[in-house]
């Protein structure tokens, strides 16, 4: 493992954003309307520990941005409350993708 | 009798997952200033000591809670938001031992030195839930 090995800033943890987003919106759109309207359990059984893990590498993964100084304290604390609502995620990409424009020229440090 | 082994194979993995967590602050501010080489060896080793035991705790924890039909326990809730405290301040120091290892003369920032503090005080609250399966 060499330093230079390592992926563009943020590009990990856009990625998983938007896995996190999807598994959002599966669960509160398809899978819970599914469980109440329809009384079908299976969506919900499946998406809901897939939802789970993704929640989990999420902010691991936005804790882990903010530890190497590639995100500020407020866009890590935006970041956080994006996972709480449906498309959140995928909203906050822009704020995610300006940080990673302003990082790449020259890396700072916003801790 | 799986349930037993499970169990041992979780406290294995929480041992080396907190060793890690807590004597990487320290000998990180204990070393200093070491050559960039040293820096990414000491990555690596997090990586591939630390950062497994964590997978390895996790998923030992999960298969434990739902082998023994715990979940239904508001103490296990309870402990779940520690643990998940938790796994973010080894991703705070996962990401900082990359910030660091990536550029030779970057310093540690004050809060690195004390994050054993963070996980020292969830570590122990995690022990009386665990351990009481109660607050009181």
């Amino acid at each position: 493992m060499t330093a230079h090995s390592n992926p563009p800033p943020l590009r990990v943890l856009r990625r998983v954003a938007l896995v996190e987003g999807t598994t959002l919106v599966l669960l509160m759109m398809v899978a819970m309307p599914l469980k109440y309207l329809a009384g079908i359990e299976a969506p919900v059984q499946v998406l809901g520990p897939l939802h789970g893990a993704a929640f989990l590498i999420y902010l691991y993964t936005v804790a882990e941005s903010w530890g190497a100084a590639e995100l500020t304290p407020l866009l890590t604390l935006r970041a956080i409350l994006a996972a709480q609502i449906p498309f959140g995620t995928w909203l906050n990409d822009r704020a995610l993708a300006r940080q990673a424009a302003n990082l790449t020229p020259s890396r700072k440090d916003p801790i | 009798m799986i349930y037993l082994w499970l169990k041992a194979a979780h406290i294995l993995a929480v041992i080396i997952w907190m060793a890690g967590m807590l004597s990487a602050p320290l000998v990180l501010a204990a070393l200093g200033n070491v050559p960039q080489d040293q820096r990414i060896r000491l990555r690596a080793l997090f990586h591939k000591i630390v950062s497994p035991a964590m997978i390895g705790a996790l998923c030992l924890g999960i298969a434990l809670g739902v082998w023994g039909d715990w979940f239904s326990q508001w103490w296990l809730m309870l402990k779940l938001l520690l643990v998940i405290a938790m796994t973010g301040v080894h991703g705070a120091l996962s990401g900082r031992l990359r910030r660091w290892s990536e550029t030779a003369a970057h310093p540690l920032p004050p809060w690195f030195a004390r994050a054993h503090l963070i996980t020292l005080a969830l570590l122990a609250l995690i022990i009386v839930l665990v351990v009481r399966k109660s607050v009181f």
